[in-house]
């Protein structure tokens, strides 16, 4: 078998842990970042470097930020009594992308899921009801994904918040295109649906 | 439909092989471990997109090898498809007319029923031989049911895992999380697996007489511990939820879910007596073919199309009446079939019938 140069390997290695790449992806990467000069190898080193040390959560809503409170967070323009509870920042941002919703975020990382040893502790849902204690939310919106762990999440959460008077809604996100769309029809549309409705 | 021709690469023991079908009959023999199977698995892999052996992706790949393609010509309603498969390392990849597709849509496109000498065991083995059989049969009809039913046991391995959790120790808002969902999706499989449940005894029903001489009736009930009368299917995700929470404790002691459809089984009736206590293995054998044979028939009713038939080895574990029986009931499609000994085709047409002889991995077309 042929065998890279030490650093090279390395390289690829640490290519290939990276989601969706595979060997010769990570293969290809490697000879890329090899191919830079100087410069721009730097360049991409530093932005690694300072994504971990300039990025935080943010205090309030747990998004990603390099300031003390997030954009949105600080935003004057924003509705601060609805609160759109989603999985992940990546949510976050695939919902601001459609630019309909003026509210507030609170952002869980991860989604109940027993088998993979994830509790509702492991989640940010503490903070989630001190924030409803303490400020003045009238609605919050759960806009887990449409599957077995984003449904669970959002019934958990939902029986944890109404007793607190507060208005809990489930926004699931658009059916994928394919061939999910015939069940959709049958089941997942019409909990989406029923869905939409209070919880 | 039929499929005209396939051009195999690597799949299992066969290296390179190039294949003009006929559009009836196409017999492959030979001895043991020659390739024979693995023929008609790749052809039924095309257009199913899965093995009826539960394998690894890379176990379909020659062991010398890192990839395989699967291509074929399928002709529908007229029109001719281009289909093919690469395997490689974990994944696998459909085409349809040279266009990548997901595996639902050959689902959709193409209808398989394959006949192994498992089947032939439907009454004699446990449940879940029969549950696998009805849940076959309602997914290649009705493809949503596929995924309802994925989805249950997925919740289900979540609900297991909480059942094996030391911490989680009394019936909390943990279970119900899932349980409510659980509830929703077996009320679905439930009502889909007694509709079909009715369809496949009217036309087994049909099928069986004339394969029997004797008029023997078939009965076809389904057993679930949810409830006890049909008339509360209505009611069966309320029952459902209070019995998960009344039998936690057992649950919880044998770390796993004790109830539901994972666990319901199919009784199978012959003269309104159980088929699996009181008839012969010929009687059987005999209605389990029978019962195969509705899914062909049943497909073609619902979908308007007749599906493509793989029996493998089925042949030999039946008596040479049997066996005539079996050949003159699919008397339309395509057929392929796998056996060791050469064919005796005396009730069939020449030119309805294709005979390869498979020898290591490789085939020969021998005339008749
Ligand atoms: N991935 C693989 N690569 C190479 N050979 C394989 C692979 N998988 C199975 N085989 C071989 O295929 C043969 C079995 O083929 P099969 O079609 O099941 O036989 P039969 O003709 O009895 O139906 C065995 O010799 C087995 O070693
Ligand atoms: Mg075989
Ligand atoms: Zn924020």
């Amino acid at each position: 078998m042929y065998h890279y140069a030490q650093p090279l390997q390395t390289l690829i290695d640490e290519f290939s842990k990276m989601p969706g790449i595979g060997k010769k992806n990570a293969q290809r990467l490697a000879y890329y970042v090899l191919s830079l000069n100087d410069m721009e190898a730097v360049a991409l080193a530093q932005a690694v470097i300072d994504v971990k040390e300039k990025i935080h959560l943010c205090p309030q809503c747990f998004n990603f930020t390099d300031d003390e409170l997030c954009d949105i967070c600080r935003a004057d323009a924003r509705d601060r009594n609805t609160l759109c509870v989603v999985s992940t920042p990546r949510d976050i941002a695939s919902i601001e992308r459609a630019r309909e919703y003026k509210g507030s975020y609170h952002v869980l990382h991860g989604v109940i899921s027993p088998m993979d040893g994830i509790g509702p502790d492991a989640l940010k849902i503490k903070e989630l009801l001190s924030r409803i204690a303490q400020q003045e939310i009238s609605e919050v919106i759960i806009a887990t994904n449409p599957n077995v762990e984003g449904e669970a999440t959002a019934l958990y959460l939902s029986r944890l918040i109404k007793p607190l008077g507060v208005k809990v809604t489930r926004l699931a996100k658009g059916v994928p295109v394919g061939g999910d769309l015939e069940f959709a029809d049958e089941y997942t549309l019409i909990s989406a649906i029923e869905g939409r409705q209070e919880m | 439909m039929y499929v005209e021709s396939v051009e195999i690469r690597n799949f299992r023991n066969l290296r390179q092989l190039e294949i003009c079908f006929n559009k009836r009959y196409n017999y492959f023999y030979g001895k043991n471990a020659q390739g024979k199977t693995n023929i008609i698995e790749a052809v039924s892999y095309l257009l199913s997109t899965k093995s009826h052996r539960e394998t690894a992706v890379a176990n379909l790949i020659h062991y010398d090898d890192t990839a395989s393609v699967v291509m074929g010509q399928v002709i529908r309603k007229g029109v001719r498809d281009s289909v093919s498969f690469t395997l490689g390392e974990d994944k696998k990849v459909f085409y349809l007319n040279r266009q990548k597709v997901l595996p639902s849509v050959l689902v959709e496109r193409f209808g398989v029923v394959f006949f192994d000498p498992e089947d032939l065991r439907l009454i004699k083995d446990g449940p879940d031989k029969r549950r696998r059989y009805i849940d076959q049969l309602i997914s290649n009809i009705h493809p949503p049911y596929r995924k309802a039913y994925r989805q249950y046991h997925h919740l289900l391995k979540q609900r297991n895992a909480l059942l094996k959790d030391p911490s989680v120790k009394e019936y909390g808002e943990l279970f119900y999380i899932f349980d409510k969902q659980l509830a929703g999706l077996t009320k679905y499989i439930i009502q889909k697996r007694l509709r079909y449940l009715k369809e496949i005894q009217t036309v087994a029903q049909k099928i069986h007489e004339g394969i029997t001489d004797e008029k023997e009736r078939i009965g076809l009930k389904y057993q679930t511990n949810i409830i006890d009368e049909y008339e509360k299917i209505k009611d069966i995700e309320k029952i459902y939820l209070t019995l998960l929470k009344q039998n936690f404790v057992y649950d919880k002691e044998r770390r796993t879910s004790l109830l539901g459809p994972h666990t319901d089984d199919i009784l199978i009736e012959v003269n309104e007596k159980s088929a699996r206590r009181f008839a012969s293995q010929g009687q059987q054998k005999t209605v389990s073919i029978s019962l195969k044979l509705s899914e062909v028939e049943l497909y073609r009713i619902q979908k308007n199309v007749q599906p493509i038939v793989f029996l493998d080895d089925v042949m030999s574990e039946l008596d040479e009446k049997r066996r005539r029986r079996l050949l003159s009931l699919l008397k339309e499609g395509q057929v392929f079939i796998t056996a060791t000994d050469k064919i005796d085709q005396s009730d069939i047409d020449k030119d309805e019938i294709a005979l390869f002889e498979v020898i290591d991995g490789s085939v020969v077309q021998m005339d008749i």
